[in-house]
Protein backbone atom coordinates (compact mmCIF):
# COMPACT_ATOMS: atom_id res chain seq x y z
CA UNK A 1 0.00 0.00 0.00
CA UNK A 2 2.92 2.05 1.00
CA UNK A 3 5.25 1.76 -1.85
CA UNK A 4 1.52 1.95 -4.24
CA UNK A 5 1.52 5.91 -2.66
CA UNK A 6 4.93 6.44 -3.26
CA UNK A 7 4.72 5.42 -6.77
CA UNK A 8 1.68 7.89 -7.02
CA UNK A 9 3.25 10.67 -5.70
CA UNK A 10 6.39 9.95 -7.79
CA UNK A 11 4.18 10.71 -10.44
CA UNK A 12 2.82 13.82 -8.86
CA UNK A 13 6.56 14.97 -8.05
CA UNK A 14 7.98 14.66 -11.71
CA UNK A 15 5.01 16.22 -13.04
CA UNK A 16 5.22 19.19 -10.59
CA UNK A 17 9.48 19.37 -10.99
CA UNK A 18 8.37 19.60 -15.07
CA UNK A 19 5.95 22.28 -14.06
CA UNK A 20 8.26 24.24 -12.40
CA UNK A 21 10.55 23.54 -15.02
CA UNK A 22 8.65 24.67 -17.74
CA UNK A 23 7.48 27.81 -15.59
CA UNK A 24 10.42 29.27 -14.88
CA UNK A 25 11.72 28.82 -18.50
CA UNK A 26 8.60 30.58 -19.42
CA UNK A 27 8.39 33.31 -16.87
CA UNK A 28 12.40 34.15 -18.27
CA UNK A 29 11.52 33.98 -21.88
CA UNK A 30 7.78 35.83 -21.15
CA UNK A 31 7.95 37.67 -18.25
CA UNK A 32 4.44 37.92 -16.32
CA UNK A 33 2.30 35.22 -18.05
CA UNK A 34 2.92 32.35 -15.74
CA UNK A 35 2.80 34.74 -12.43
CA UNK A 36 -0.21 36.88 -13.99
CA UNK A 37 -2.01 33.87 -13.18
CA UNK A 38 -0.20 30.91 -11.12
CA UNK A 39 1.83 31.86 -7.57
CA UNK A 40 4.43 29.39 -8.51
CA UNK A 41 5.61 29.49 -4.84
CA UNK A 42 2.66 27.37 -4.26
CA UNK A 43 3.97 25.39 -6.97
CA UNK A 44 7.29 24.74 -4.71
CA UNK A 45 5.46 24.24 -1.45
CA UNK A 46 3.44 21.02 -3.25
CA UNK A 47 6.60 20.01 -4.70
CA UNK A 48 8.40 20.16 -1.55
CA UNK A 49 6.17 18.59 0.25
CA UNK A 50 5.75 15.61 -2.01
CA UNK A 51 9.07 15.32 -2.64
CA UNK A 52 9.54 14.82 1.63
CA UNK A 53 6.83 12.87 1.78
CA UNK A 54 8.46 10.39 -0.61
CA UNK A 55 11.41 10.31 1.20
CA UNK A 56 9.36 9.49 4.76
CA UNK A 57 7.85 6.57 2.58
CA UNK A 58 10.92 5.19 1.35
CA UNK A 59 12.78 4.81 4.22
CA UNK A 60 9.76 3.41 5.35
CA UNK A 61 9.47 1.03 2.83
CA UNK A 62 13.18 0.22 3.20
CA UNK A 63 12.95 -0.02 7.18
CA UNK A 64 10.77 -3.27 5.66
CA UNK B 1 -0.10 -14.84 -11.13
CA UNK B 2 -2.42 -12.95 -9.01
CA UNK B 3 0.55 -10.76 -8.27
CA UNK B 4 1.43 -10.53 -11.28
CA UNK B 5 -2.16 -8.97 -12.74
CA UNK B 6 -2.44 -6.85 -9.68
CA UNK B 7 1.26 -5.50 -10.75
CA UNK B 8 0.47 -5.22 -14.44
CA UNK B 9 -2.99 -3.37 -12.79
CA UNK B 10 -1.29 -1.01 -11.34
CA UNK B 11 1.33 0.39 -13.75
CA UNK B 12 -1.52 0.30 -16.16
CA UNK B 13 -2.69 2.69 -13.55
CA UNK B 14 0.08 4.68 -13.10
CA UNK B 15 0.73 4.81 -16.40
CA UNK B 16 -2.92 6.08 -17.04
CA UNK B 17 -2.41 8.98 -14.09
CA UNK B 18 1.22 9.80 -15.53
CA UNK B 19 -0.68 10.65 -19.29
CA UNK B 20 -3.13 12.23 -17.20
CA UNK B 21 -1.47 14.48 -15.22
CA UNK B 22 0.55 15.42 -18.03
CA UNK B 23 -2.05 15.70 -20.41
CA UNK B 24 -3.31 18.77 -17.66
CA UNK B 25 0.01 20.17 -17.32
CA UNK B 26 0.50 20.59 -20.82
CA UNK B 27 -3.36 22.01 -20.74
CA UNK B 28 -2.45 24.34 -18.16
CA UNK B 29 0.56 25.95 -19.64
CA UNK B 30 -1.48 26.01 -23.13
CA UNK B 31 -3.95 27.41 -21.53
CA UNK B 32 -1.42 29.97 -20.02
CA UNK B 33 -0.20 30.70 -23.53
CA UNK B 34 -3.23 31.46 -24.77
CA UNK B 35 -4.26 34.46 -22.29
CA UNK B 36 -0.53 35.51 -23.16
CA UNK B 37 -0.92 35.40 -26.97
CA UNK B 38 -4.82 36.37 -27.16
CA UNK B 39 -5.33 34.86 -30.14
CA UNK B 40 -8.38 36.73 -30.98
CA UNK B 41 -6.92 39.89 -30.42
CA UNK B 42 -9.44 40.62 -27.58
CA UNK B 43 -9.14 40.57 -23.88
CA UNK B 44 -10.53 41.74 -20.63
CA UNK B 45 -9.30 42.41 -17.76
CA UNK B 46 -11.73 43.86 -14.35
CA UNK B 47 -10.23 45.17 -10.76
CA UNK B 48 -12.85 45.05 -8.38
CA UNK B 49 -10.73 45.83 -5.62
CA UNK B 50 -11.48 42.67 -3.43
CA UNK B 51 -7.72 42.03 -4.15
CA UNK B 52 -4.92 42.77 -5.72
CA UNK B 53 -4.90 42.19 -9.74
CA UNK B 54 -1.41 41.12 -11.76
CA UNK B 55 -3.10 43.54 -14.89
CA UNK B 56 -4.57 46.17 -13.35
CA UNK B 57 -2.34 47.81 -10.70
CA UNK B 58 -3.88 49.36 -7.26
CA UNK B 59 -3.90 53.60 -7.78
CA UNK B 60 -1.11 56.00 -6.43
CA UNK B 61 -0.15 57.69 -5.22
CA UNK B 62 -1.08 56.57 -1.33
CA UNK B 63 -2.00 60.54 -1.03
CA UNK B 64 -4.53 60.85 -2.65
CA UNK B 65 -6.32 57.82 -2.18
CA UNK B 66 -8.21 56.00 0.76
CA UNK B 67 -7.34 52.63 2.20
CA UNK B 68 -9.46 50.24 0.19
CA UNK B 69 -12.55 49.61 2.39
CA UNK B 70 -14.72 46.29 2.17
CA UNK B 71 -18.20 45.44 2.73
CA UNK B 72 -21.09 43.36 2.51
CA UNK B 73 -22.98 44.59 -0.86
CA UNK B 74 -26.33 44.64 1.37
CA UNK B 75 -24.55 47.27 3.37
CA UNK B 76 -23.65 49.24 0.36
CA UNK B 77 -25.52 48.86 -2.37
CA UNK B 78 -23.90 49.63 -6.06
CA UNK B 79 -27.27 49.45 -7.94
CA UNK B 80 -31.11 48.40 -7.91
CA UNK B 81 -30.14 44.48 -6.86
CA UNK B 82 -27.99 43.83 -3.88
CA UNK B 83 -26.32 40.89 -2.98
CA UNK B 84 -24.62 39.24 0.31
CA UNK B 85 -21.31 39.30 -2.05
CA UNK B 86 -18.68 41.11 -0.59
CA UNK B 87 -17.89 44.93 -2.14
CA UNK B 88 -14.85 46.50 -1.96
CA UNK B 89 -14.68 49.86 -3.37
CA UNK B 90 -11.64 52.85 -2.83
CA UNK B 91 -11.67 56.68 -2.31
CA UNK B 92 -10.35 59.11 -4.72
CA UNK B 93 -9.76 62.18 -2.73
CA UNK B 94 -6.77 63.96 -4.61
CA UNK B 95 -6.49 64.88 -8.58
CA UNK B 96 -4.83 62.81 -10.33
CA UNK B 97 -4.37 59.31 -9.63
CA UNK B 98 -2.45 57.02 -11.81
CA UNK B 99 -2.87 52.83 -12.18
CA UNK B 100 -1.35 51.03 -14.31
CA UNK B 101 -2.01 48.02 -16.89
CA UNK B 102 0.03 44.88 -17.19
CA UNK B 103 -0.44 43.36 -20.64
CA UNK B 104 0.97 40.21 -22.58
CA UNK B 105 1.62 42.19 -25.41
CA UNK B 106 0.97 45.32 -27.29
CA UNK B 107 -3.00 45.96 -28.22
CA UNK B 108 -4.65 48.75 -30.22
CA UNK B 109 -7.45 50.08 -28.41
CA UNK B 110 -8.87 49.80 -25.23
CA UNK B 111 -11.85 50.79 -23.42
CA UNK B 112 -12.34 51.39 -20.21
CA UNK B 113 -15.30 51.34 -18.32
CA UNK B 114 -14.91 52.92 -14.47
CA UNK B 115 -17.74 52.19 -11.83
CA UNK B 116 -18.03 55.38 -9.71
CA UNK B 117 -20.24 57.20 -6.91
CA UNK B 118 -18.85 60.69 -5.93
CA UNK B 119 -19.51 62.80 -3.02
CA UNK B 120 -20.05 66.82 -2.97
CA UNK B 121 -20.42 68.74 0.01
CA UNK B 122 -20.21 72.32 0.55
CA UNK B 123 -17.22 74.25 1.66
CA UNK B 124 -16.96 75.24 5.48
CA UNK B 125 -17.51 78.90 3.80
CA UNK B 126 -20.26 77.34 2.79
CA UNK B 127 -19.79 77.68 -1.10
CA UNK B 128 -21.10 74.93 -3.17
CA UNK B 129 -18.16 72.83 -4.07
CA UNK B 130 -18.71 71.17 -7.49
CA UNK B 131 -16.58 68.12 -9.29
CA UNK B 132 -17.78 69.47 -12.58
CA UNK B 133 -15.00 67.10 -14.30
CA UNK B 134 -13.82 63.55 -14.17
CA UNK B 135 -11.67 62.53 -17.27
CA UNK B 136 -9.15 58.85 -17.78
CA UNK B 137 -6.58 59.02 -19.68
CA UNK B 138 -3.53 56.93 -21.03
CA UNK B 139 0.10 58.30 -21.31
CA UNK B 140 1.30 58.69 -24.77
CA UNK B 141 4.30 60.97 -24.47
CA UNK B 142 6.30 60.30 -21.10
CA UNK B 143 9.41 63.01 -22.24
CA UNK B 144 6.16 65.80 -21.45
CA UNK B 145 3.94 63.31 -19.46
CA UNK B 146 1.05 64.04 -21.80
CA UNK B 147 -2.04 61.99 -21.63
CA UNK B 148 -4.69 61.53 -23.80
CA UNK B 149 -7.41 62.46 -22.03
CA UNK B 150 -11.07 61.41 -22.26
CA UNK B 151 -14.55 61.86 -20.94
CA UNK B 152 -16.21 59.91 -18.02
CA UNK B 153 -18.25 62.48 -16.51
CA UNK B 154 -19.00 66.15 -17.37
CA UNK B 155 -21.31 67.57 -14.94
CA UNK B 156 -21.51 71.00 -17.06
CA UNK B 157 -22.72 69.43 -20.17
CA UNK B 158 -24.80 66.82 -18.11
CA UNK B 159 -26.93 69.60 -16.39
CA UNK B 160 -26.80 72.00 -19.74
CA UNK B 161 -28.25 69.20 -22.22
CA UNK B 162 -31.56 69.57 -19.48
CA UNK B 163 -32.08 73.43 -19.68
CA UNK B 164 -30.79 73.89 -23.01
CA UNK B 165 -31.95 70.47 -24.79
CA UNK B 166 -29.80 68.44 -26.84
CA UNK B 167 -29.45 67.45 -30.92
CA UNK B 168 -27.02 64.18 -30.69
CA UNK B 169 -26.14 62.42 -33.46
CA UNK B 170 -24.02 58.87 -32.33
CA UNK B 171 -21.34 60.06 -29.80
CA UNK B 172 -21.69 64.01 -30.99
CA UNK B 173 -23.71 66.34 -29.08
CA UNK B 174 -24.97 70.10 -30.01
CA UNK B 175 -26.40 72.32 -27.02
CA UNK B 176 -27.76 74.99 -28.30
CA UNK B 177 -28.80 78.19 -25.58
CA UNK B 178 -32.83 78.35 -25.95
CA UNK B 179 -32.83 81.60 -28.18
CA UNK B 180 -37.30 81.72 -27.73
CA UNK B 181 -38.65 84.31 -25.75
CA UNK B 182 -41.84 82.26 -25.61
CA UNK B 183 -42.09 78.87 -23.53
CA UNK B 184 -41.76 76.95 -26.99
CA UNK B 185 -38.17 76.50 -27.07
CA UNK B 186 -36.59 77.10 -30.53
CA UNK B 187 -33.47 75.06 -31.35
CA UNK B 188 -30.75 77.58 -34.46
CA UNK B 189 -30.10 74.57 -36.19
CA UNK B 190 -31.66 71.49 -36.59
CA UNK B 191 -29.13 69.41 -37.10
CA UNK B 192 -25.00 69.26 -35.89
CA UNK B 193 -24.62 69.29 -39.82
CA UNK B 194 -26.68 72.07 -40.34
CA UNK B 195 -24.74 73.87 -37.65
CA UNK B 196 -21.50 72.78 -38.72
CA UNK B 197 -22.11 74.06 -42.54
CA UNK B 198 -23.27 77.17 -41.15
CA UNK B 199 -19.81 77.65 -39.22
CA UNK B 200 -18.48 78.84 -42.44
CA UNK B 201 -21.34 81.59 -42.75
CA UNK B 202 -20.99 85.07 -41.02
CA UNK B 203 -22.60 85.55 -38.08
CA UNK B 204 -24.57 87.72 -40.36
CA UNK B 205 -25.45 85.39 -42.29
CA UNK B 206 -26.76 82.94 -39.78
CA UNK B 207 -23.63 81.54 -38.85
CA UNK B 208 -22.46 80.96 -35.13
CA UNK B 209 -19.58 83.42 -33.83
CA UNK B 210 -16.86 81.80 -32.77
CA UNK B 211 -16.14 83.26 -29.68
CA UNK B 212 -19.96 81.67 -28.70
CA UNK B 213 -18.94 77.95 -29.59
CA UNK B 214 -17.51 75.88 -26.52
CA UNK B 215 -16.43 72.08 -27.40
CA UNK B 216 -15.42 69.43 -25.79
CA UNK B 217 -13.50 66.30 -26.63
CA UNK B 218 -14.22 67.72 -30.36
CA UNK B 219 -11.53 68.99 -32.76
CA UNK B 220 -13.58 71.93 -34.51
CA UNK B 221 -11.51 72.58 -37.13
CA UNK B 222 -12.03 76.51 -37.91
CA UNK B 223 -9.79 78.71 -39.79
CA UNK B 224 -8.22 81.22 -38.01
CA UNK B 225 -6.94 84.60 -39.93
CA UNK B 226 -5.55 87.73 -38.87
CA UNK B 227 -7.24 90.13 -41.24
CA UNK B 228 -5.14 93.48 -39.93
CA UNK B 229 -1.89 91.45 -39.89
CA UNK B 230 0.71 92.42 -41.73
CA UNK B 231 4.26 91.37 -41.65
CA UNK B 232 7.70 92.51 -40.26
CA UNK B 233 11.42 92.30 -41.34
CA UNK B 234 11.93 93.33 -37.39
CA UNK B 235 13.68 90.86 -35.01
CA UNK B 236 12.05 90.14 -32.00
CA UNK B 237 13.83 88.23 -29.28
CA UNK B 238 12.92 86.62 -26.03
CA UNK B 239 15.54 86.93 -23.77
CA UNK B 240 13.75 84.94 -20.75
CA UNK B 241 15.54 81.81 -20.64
CA UNK B 242 12.43 79.44 -20.59
CA UNK B 243 12.84 75.75 -19.04
CA UNK B 244 11.86 71.83 -20.23
CA UNK B 245 9.57 71.49 -22.75
CA UNK B 246 6.54 74.20 -24.24
CA UNK B 247 4.92 74.92 -27.12
CA UNK B 248 3.86 77.65 -28.82
CA UNK B 249 1.54 79.44 -31.26
CA UNK B 250 2.63 81.89 -34.29
CA UNK B 251 1.25 83.16 -37.01
CA UNK B 252 2.35 83.36 -40.73
CA UNK B 253 0.87 85.83 -43.62
CA UNK B 254 3.28 86.37 -46.52
CA UNK B 255 6.41 86.16 -44.92
CA UNK B 256 9.24 83.40 -43.62
CA UNK B 257 8.70 81.60 -40.65
CA UNK B 258 11.64 82.45 -38.77
CA UNK B 259 12.48 80.81 -35.72
CA UNK B 260 16.29 80.45 -33.68
CA UNK B 261 16.32 78.68 -30.70
CA UNK B 262 19.70 78.83 -28.13
CA UNK B 263 19.54 75.50 -25.93
CA UNK B 264 21.20 75.20 -23.04
CA UNK B 265 22.00 71.62 -21.16
CA UNK B 266 21.81 71.79 -16.93
CA UNK B 267 23.15 68.09 -16.97
CA UNK B 268 21.03 68.13 -13.40
CA UNK B 269 20.10 64.37 -14.12
CA UNK B 270 21.33 61.39 -16.34
CA UNK B 271 18.68 61.07 -18.65
CA UNK B 272 19.28 61.43 -22.32
CA UNK B 273 19.01 64.96 -23.40
CA UNK B 274 17.58 64.95 -26.47
CA UNK B 275 15.86 67.92 -28.21
CA UNK B 276 13.49 67.59 -30.99
CA UNK B 277 10.93 70.44 -32.15
CA UNK B 278 7.78 69.91 -34.03
CA UNK B 279 5.94 72.21 -36.53
CA UNK B 280 2.42 71.54 -36.53
CA UNK B 281 -0.38 73.18 -39.21
CA UNK B 282 -4.09 72.19 -38.86
CA UNK B 283 -2.73 69.74 -36.42
CA UNK B 284 -0.88 68.11 -39.20
CA UNK B 285 3.20 67.63 -38.71
CA UNK B 286 4.51 69.46 -41.40
CA UNK B 287 8.43 69.79 -40.60
CA UNK B 288 10.79 68.65 -37.26
CA UNK B 289 14.01 69.38 -36.32
CA UNK B 290 16.06 67.08 -33.80
CA UNK B 291 19.26 67.53 -31.46
CA UNK B 292 21.08 64.28 -30.03
CA UNK B 293 21.89 64.25 -27.02
CA UNK B 294 25.51 65.58 -25.88
CA UNK B 295 26.73 62.53 -24.61
CA UNK B 296 27.24 64.31 -20.65
CA UNK B 297 25.38 61.32 -18.85
CA UNK B 298 26.66 62.39 -15.67
CA UNK B 299 24.62 64.99 -13.30
CA UNK B 300 27.39 67.05 -12.85
CA UNK B 301 25.76 70.47 -12.86
CA UNK B 302 27.99 71.95 -15.18
CA UNK B 303 26.10 73.60 -17.55
CA UNK B 304 26.41 73.04 -21.37
CA UNK B 305 25.97 75.06 -24.30
CA UNK B 306 23.73 73.09 -26.92
CA UNK B 307 24.06 75.42 -29.36
CA UNK B 308 21.25 77.08 -31.99
CA UNK B 309 18.74 75.56 -33.71
CA UNK B 310 17.19 77.34 -36.95
CA UNK B 311 13.25 76.93 -38.32
CA UNK B 312 13.23 78.78 -41.27
CA UNK B 313 10.60 78.19 -44.21
CA UNK B 314 9.64 79.82 -46.84
CA UNK B 315 5.88 79.63 -49.05
CA UNK B 316 3.80 78.72 -46.15
CA UNK B 317 0.41 79.56 -46.48
CA UNK B 318 -1.52 82.42 -43.80
CA UNK B 319 -2.51 81.34 -40.93
CA UNK B 320 -1.60 79.79 -37.18
CA UNK B 321 1.26 77.47 -36.51
CA UNK B 322 2.47 75.34 -33.80
CA UNK B 323 5.50 74.69 -32.67
CA UNK B 324 6.61 72.09 -30.30
CA UNK B 325 10.11 72.16 -27.97
CA UNK B 326 9.80 68.27 -27.22
CA UNK B 327 12.65 67.61 -24.02
CA UNK B 328 12.91 67.31 -20.81
CA UNK B 329 13.71 69.57 -17.77
CA UNK B 330 17.31 69.82 -17.63
CA UNK B 331 17.55 71.77 -20.94
CA UNK B 332 16.69 75.54 -21.09
CA UNK B 333 15.73 77.64 -24.12
CA UNK B 334 18.60 80.44 -23.07
CA UNK B 335 16.40 82.68 -26.37
CA UNK B 336 14.46 82.72 -29.19
CA UNK B 337 14.81 84.71 -31.72
CA UNK B 338 12.08 85.17 -34.54
CA UNK B 339 10.69 87.69 -36.86
CA UNK B 340 7.29 86.52 -36.29
CA UNK B 341 4.87 88.77 -34.52
CA UNK B 342 2.63 86.54 -32.79
CA UNK B 343 4.46 84.24 -30.23
CA UNK B 344 1.64 82.66 -27.29
CA UNK B 345 2.99 79.71 -24.88
CA UNK B 346 0.12 77.18 -24.86
CA UNK B 347 -0.74 76.29 -21.38
CA UNK B 348 1.95 76.69 -19.40
CA UNK B 349 5.95 78.53 -19.43
CA UNK B 350 8.35 77.75 -16.54
CA UNK B 351 10.59 80.90 -16.99
CA UNK B 352 14.42 79.81 -15.56
CA UNK B 353 15.68 81.34 -12.82
CA UNK B 354 18.48 83.77 -14.52
CA UNK B 355 18.41 86.65 -11.88
CA UNK B 356 15.49 88.26 -13.96
CA UNK B 357 12.87 90.64 -11.84
CA UNK B 358 9.93 92.43 -12.97
CA UNK B 359 8.59 90.34 -15.27
CA UNK B 360 5.73 90.84 -17.27
CA UNK B 361 3.25 88.58 -19.12
CA UNK B 362 -0.03 88.54 -20.52
CA UNK B 363 -2.50 85.33 -20.62
CA UNK B 364 -5.84 84.72 -21.68
CA UNK B 365 -6.35 81.83 -18.97
CA UNK B 366 -9.43 81.96 -16.51
CA UNK B 367 -7.30 80.31 -14.10
CA UNK B 368 -3.91 80.55 -13.57
CA UNK B 369 -1.60 78.49 -11.87
CA UNK B 370 1.88 79.48 -10.14
CA UNK B 371 4.63 77.43 -8.30
CA UNK B 372 8.00 77.38 -7.76
CA UNK B 373 10.93 74.82 -6.74
CA UNK B 374 13.34 77.62 -5.34
CA UNK B 375 12.62 78.67 -2.12
CA UNK B 376 14.81 82.08 -2.55
CA UNK B 377 11.75 82.82 -5.52
CA UNK B 378 8.80 83.06 -3.40
CA UNK B 379 6.65 85.57 -3.95
CA UNK B 380 3.79 87.61 -4.73
CA UNK B 381 2.62 87.63 -7.75
CA UNK B 382 0.14 90.42 -9.71
CA UNK B 383 -2.34 89.13 -11.68
CA UNK B 384 -4.65 92.16 -13.03
CA UNK B 385 -5.51 93.53 -9.52
CA UNK B 386 -5.46 90.50 -7.47
CA UNK B 387 -2.98 88.70 -6.17
CA UNK B 388 -1.48 85.11 -5.79
CA UNK B 389 0.71 84.32 -3.05
CA UNK B 390 3.47 81.62 -3.82
CA UNK B 391 4.17 80.70 -0.12
CA UNK B 392 5.16 77.08 -0.72
CA UNK B 393 8.13 75.45 -2.87
CA UNK B 394 6.76 72.66 -5.00
CA UNK B 395 2.95 73.50 -4.41
CA UNK B 396 0.81 74.85 -6.75
CA UNK B 397 -1.26 77.81 -6.27
CA UNK B 398 -4.04 79.24 -8.32
CA UNK B 399 -6.31 81.95 -8.75
CA UNK B 400 -9.24 82.40 -11.16
CA UNK B 401 -9.80 85.77 -12.78
CA UNK B 402 -12.35 87.20 -14.87
CA UNK B 403 -11.43 89.45 -17.95
CA UNK B 404 -10.13 88.63 -21.44
CA UNK B 405 -6.74 89.72 -21.17
CA UNK B 406 -4.68 89.19 -17.78
CA UNK B 407 -1.50 91.21 -16.92
CA UNK B 408 0.99 89.33 -14.94
CA UNK B 409 3.82 90.64 -13.17
CA UNK B 410 6.22 88.30 -11.89
CA UNK B 411 8.77 89.21 -9.00
CA UNK B 412 11.03 87.21 -9.56
CA UNK B 413 11.82 84.33 -12.07
CA UNK B 414 11.54 80.40 -11.54
CA UNK B 415 8.08 80.35 -11.57
CA UNK B 416 6.00 77.88 -13.63
CA UNK B 417 3.03 79.35 -15.15
CA UNK B 418 0.54 77.45 -16.12
CA UNK B 419 -3.23 78.16 -17.36
CA UNK B 420 -5.94 76.69 -19.71
CA UNK B 421 -4.85 79.43 -22.14
CA UNK B 422 -2.20 80.98 -23.68
CA UNK B 423 0.73 82.88 -22.39
CA UNK B 424 2.79 85.57 -24.06
CA UNK B 425 5.61 88.44 -23.22
CA UNK B 426 4.21 91.06 -24.85
CA UNK B 427 0.09 92.13 -24.97
CA UNK B 428 0.71 92.53 -29.13
CA UNK B 429 1.87 88.86 -29.73
CA UNK B 430 -0.60 87.40 -27.62
CA UNK B 431 -2.62 85.26 -30.33
CA UNK B 432 -5.25 82.80 -28.90
CA UNK B 433 -6.79 80.30 -32.14
CA UNK B 434 -8.20 77.45 -29.57
CA UNK B 435 -11.88 77.73 -29.40
CA UNK B 436 -13.09 77.41 -25.57
CA UNK B 437 -12.93 74.36 -23.95
CA UNK B 438 -15.62 72.96 -21.45
CA UNK B 439 -13.76 72.78 -18.28
CA UNK B 440 -13.67 73.08 -14.54
CA UNK B 441 -12.93 76.79 -15.12
CA UNK B 442 -15.57 77.63 -17.90
CA UNK B 443 -17.97 79.75 -17.05
CA UNK B 444 -20.99 79.64 -19.17
CA UNK B 445 -22.74 82.61 -18.26
CA UNK B 446 -19.98 85.37 -18.33
CA UNK B 447 -18.25 83.86 -21.09
CA UNK B 448 -21.23 84.51 -23.53
CA UNK B 449 -21.60 80.72 -24.24
CA UNK B 450 -24.39 79.78 -26.68
CA UNK B 451 -23.05 76.45 -28.27
CA UNK B 452 -21.25 73.28 -27.22
CA UNK B 453 -20.23 70.89 -29.47
CA UNK B 454 -18.94 67.73 -27.80
CA UNK B 455 -18.13 63.72 -28.39
CA UNK B 456 -19.96 62.83 -25.37
CA UNK B 457 -22.01 60.33 -23.21
CA UNK B 458 -23.75 60.61 -20.38
CA UNK B 459 -22.78 58.36 -17.45
CA UNK B 460 -25.49 55.28 -17.02
CA UNK B 461 -26.59 55.39 -13.61
CA UNK B 462 -27.75 52.98 -11.31
CA UNK B 463 -28.54 54.48 -7.55
CA UNK B 464 -25.81 56.64 -6.42
CA UNK B 465 -23.32 54.67 -8.60
CA UNK B 466 -22.28 55.81 -11.97
CA UNK B 467 -20.50 53.57 -14.90
CA UNK B 468 -19.27 55.38 -17.54
CA UNK B 469 -16.94 53.87 -20.49
CA UNK B 470 -14.15 55.94 -22.50
CA UNK B 471 -12.36 54.47 -25.73
CA UNK B 472 -8.21 55.14 -25.96
CA UNK B 473 -6.43 54.66 -28.88
CA UNK B 474 -3.38 52.51 -27.34
CA UNK B 475 -1.36 52.51 -30.70
CA UNK B 476 0.14 55.79 -30.29
CA UNK B 477 0.21 55.14 -26.30
CA UNK B 478 3.88 54.61 -23.98
CA UNK B 479 4.20 50.74 -23.50
CA UNK B 480 7.42 50.58 -20.95
CA UNK B 481 8.17 47.05 -19.31
CA UNK B 482 4.74 45.77 -20.85
CA UNK B 483 2.77 48.21 -18.90
CA UNK B 484 0.45 51.26 -20.02
CA UNK B 485 0.06 53.91 -17.66
CA UNK B 486 -3.74 55.33 -16.60
CA UNK B 487 -4.68 58.32 -15.17
CA UNK B 488 -8.18 59.19 -13.80
CA UNK B 489 -8.10 62.92 -13.20
CA UNK B 490 -10.68 64.67 -11.33
CA UNK B 491 -9.84 68.56 -11.34
CA UNK B 492 -10.83 70.73 -8.26
CA UNK B 493 -10.28 67.65 -6.31
CA UNK B 494 -7.70 68.23 -3.61
CA UNK B 495 -6.34 66.01 -1.19
CA UNK B 496 -4.68 68.34 1.65
CA UNK B 497 -7.80 70.80 1.43
CA UNK B 498 -10.62 70.90 4.46
CA UNK B 499 -13.55 69.84 2.17
CA UNK B 500 -14.55 66.13 2.18
CA UNK B 501 -15.25 65.56 -1.32
CA UNK B 502 -14.23 62.58 -3.01
CA UNK B 503 -14.95 60.28 -5.78
CA UNK B 504 -15.11 56.45 -4.89
CA UNK B 505 -14.36 53.79 -7.56
CA UNK B 506 -15.72 50.04 -7.25
CA UNK B 507 -14.37 48.60 -10.08
CA UNK B 508 -12.27 48.97 -12.98
CA UNK B 509 -12.84 47.28 -16.24
CA UNK B 510 -10.46 47.48 -19.30
CA UNK B 511 -11.58 45.30 -22.69
CA UNK B 512 -8.38 45.50 -25.03
CA UNK B 513 -8.54 44.68 -28.49
CA UNK B 514 -5.87 44.46 -31.04
CA UNK B 515 -4.52 42.26 -34.03
CA UNK B 516 -5.77 39.04 -34.09
CA UNK B 517 -2.96 35.83 -34.40
CA UNK B 518 -4.55 34.73 -37.76
CA UNK B 519 -4.29 38.98 -39.06
CA UNK B 520 -0.21 38.74 -37.58
CA UNK B 521 0.34 35.23 -39.60
CA UNK B 522 -1.48 36.99 -42.45
CA UNK B 523 -3.90 34.48 -42.71
CA UNK B 524 -6.89 37.09 -42.53
CA UNK B 525 -6.79 40.33 -43.94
Amino acid sequence: MLKNINTTLKEIFHVLSGALVIFVILEIIWHGIVLAYININWVLIFWLFTGILILILSNKNNGK
Amino acid sequence: MILYYNLANFTIKMIKLRIILWVILAGVVGWLLYMGVAPSGKISYTYDFTKPNYFIEKLTPKERVKPIVCDKETEFPRGNSVSDAIFCSQVIIGDPVYFSLHTPRRFDEAMLTLKYRRQEIASPAGDPISIPLIEAGVLVDKIVWRYDLKPIENKIIDQLSLVWGETREGDTVLLQRDISTTSEPIKKYNSIQNFLDNLLASPKLGGPEINEIATYNYNLDTEYLLPDYKPSDEENKINYALRGPFQFYTYVKDEKLDFTFNFQDLNKNKDSDEINLYLYYNNQLIDSRHFDDDGVSENNNKITDRGEMKLKLANLPEGVYKIEIKTNDDIVTKSIKTKQQKLSFINKVWIYDSGNENIELYSDSSAINAQTINPANLQTIEINDDELEISETYKQFSIKIKGDIKKIKLQKDDVILSGNGVFSFNKESLISPEIKKVDVNMDIANENINYILANYNYPREEGEWKTAKAQFDLSKAYRENGKYSFLISVPGLKADDEIDDFIEISEIKINLQGTSLWEKLGLKK
